[in-house]
């Protein structure tokens, strides 16, 4: 056994060893719990649970929902980061300008997300809330994470480049990208995730046509719990999987020193 | 290096009011004086980092060595070099020839592919010193560069120091709070005290820093008035 770990070891799958435990203990209690349910309709076990989802993949229509939901969730993820980018730029070369919006962030931070939910739903049609929300909801996050990150670029390392003279596009490149890329792609990775979360809650209750939260509803309307967490491991595999992009392009961008 | 009628305030505190130095080229000038009286803010006034009233005459580049190594992490030692000259040293086969150069003199050739986490203090130090002579300047600004450090290492870079400013001839100031480095290092030593700032000590010292030693008459006199002053 101890060889066996040593050897994991030095094909550093331990590093994966760890969450299959958790997800295999995860599973191990869903197992337990819904064999003390004993009933299906409330809570099926994890196998049925997965056997439906099978029975969704071999259907055009559950692609068909996949692809829209991922689809809003990266378009409302893109103009959040785009928007959060220029808007923290900006604060970090004017401070006032971050000092003037910092009230608008702090309130779009702590509206309830189901507040703005309403709201878009009343503004929007069925299509484009989800995608409001999703955006309003990681847009302050994001924007935080980036400030935070120019901010904490060291001074003296500013310093050192005026000094030198260093150009301006050389700063950015060599100074102000690498310095904020590990923390603004961990962001990311966090957020994404949240992006598809946060458009599923959009589109259950805005009743998107073909989404996975409108399928989710209608799961729940003929209690089918077993589809309505199909779809949820789906949702939570979709998350998992861009989240992995965001850890790989970190992994790519961000040079690991030995 | 001339600075005339310089002033400079942070809201009503006046750190310098009609201020004058004038520093000799090619020598070593080391500024004392108390924290907080003004040192570094003048190194920086003179590096053009913060806004001043005033004039200063200085002829071409700067070099800055600062009191951290201030190294980027995600660049190599050649690309923390390279950072810093490749905007006045265009030529590339050029300046990776500099850097190689300066790297040898520094006894840092080894390290040129290491990452600034992975080098000790005193090497980085090293690398922050090199980079100073590495930029083609004709002044050096030294903000206590060997602080922190313990004494064989100080020596040591102390040495490092003098060795690649024989070989380039800047005009330097030097920060420091040590006594002994600036009775090593400095051709003269000014000593700051009151707002705003006045010059109140300012010696030159004769002897050639190869043949000073800290026990010598005149060394062990110098720095009995200048702890006097500096105590007061």
């Amino acid at each position: 056994m101890k060889k066996l770990l040593l050897k994991l070891k030095s094909l550093n799958l331990t590093n994966l060893l760890y969450p299959i435990l958790g997800v295999g203990l995860f599973l191990l209690i869903w197992f337990i719990a819904s064999k003390v349910v004993d009933v299906e309709m409330i809570l099926p076990t994890p196998i049925q649970s997965l056997k439906r989802l099978f029975v969704l993949l071999g259907k055009e229509d559950f692609w068909l929902a996949v692809g829209s939901t991922l689809g809003r969730s990266l378009y409302a993820f893109a103009i959040a980061v785009l928007c959060a980018i220029v808007f923290a730029i900006i604060g970090y070369v004017i401070p006032q300008f971050a000092k003037v919006i910092s009230p608008i962030i702090v309130i779009l931070r702590s509206v309830p997300t189901m507040s703005i939910i309403l709201l878009a739903l009343i503004w929007l049609d069925s299509n484009s809330a989800p995608i409001l929300i999703a955006f309003l909801i990681l847009f302050p996050q994001l924007y935080a994470s980036f400030l935070s990150s120019l901010n904490g670029i060291s001074l003296e390392l500013i310093d050192m480049s005026k000094a030198y003279k260093v150009p301006v596009w050389k700063r950015i490149v060599g100074l102000y990208v690498p310095e904020i890329l590990p923390t603004s792609l961990d962001a990311m990775k966090a957020n994404v995730s949240l992006g598809v979360k946060v458009t599923i809650a959009g589109e259950v209750l805005a009743q998107t046509f073909s989404s996975m939260g409108v399928n989710m509803q209608i799961s729940k309307m003929y209690f089918d719990t077993a589809e309505l967490l199909g779809w949820t491991i789906m949702a939570i595999t979709l998350s998992y999987a861009l989240e992995g992009v965001f850890s790989l392009i970190k992994l790519f961008a961000v040079r690991v020193k030995k | 290096m001339r600075i005339i009628n310089l002033n400079k305030s942070y809201g009503d505190k006046n750190i310098f009011e009609n201020f004058n130095l004038e520093c000799e080229k090619g020598k070593i000038t080391a500024i004392m004086g108390r924290s907080g009286i003004g040192k570094t803010t003048l190194l920086k006034i003179i590096a053009g980092l913060i806004d001043y009233d005033g004039k200063i005459e200085c002829d071409g580049n700067i070099s800055y060595v600062f009191g951290e190594a201030s190294l980027i992490p995600s660049l190599t030692v050649k690309q923390n070099l390279s950072y810093a000259v490749s905007h006045v040293i265009k030529d590339k086969v050029e300046r990776e020839k500099a850097i190689i150069d300066i790297l040898e003199q520094v006894e840092l050739k080894g390290e040129i592919n290491s990452y600034p986490q992975n080098l000790s203090t005193g090497m980085a130090q090293r690398v922050a010193l090199a980079r100073g002579f590495l930029y083609p300047s004709k002044l050096l600004i030294m903000d206590e560069p060997f602080r922190g450090l313990d004494t064989a290492l100080k020596s040591k870079l102390e040495r490092y120091f003098l060795k690649l400013l024989s070989k380039d001839n800047k005009t330097v100031i030097l920060i420091t709070h040590d006594l002994n480095e600036a009775l090593l290092l400095a051709d003269r030593i000014i000593v700051f005290d009151n707002r705003p700032v006045d010059i109140t000590f300012d010696e030159v010292i004769d002897i050639s820093q190869d043949e000073r030693a800290l026990s010598s008459k005149e060394i062990s006199s110098l720095a009995d008035r200048l702890l006097k002053i500096l105590q007061s």
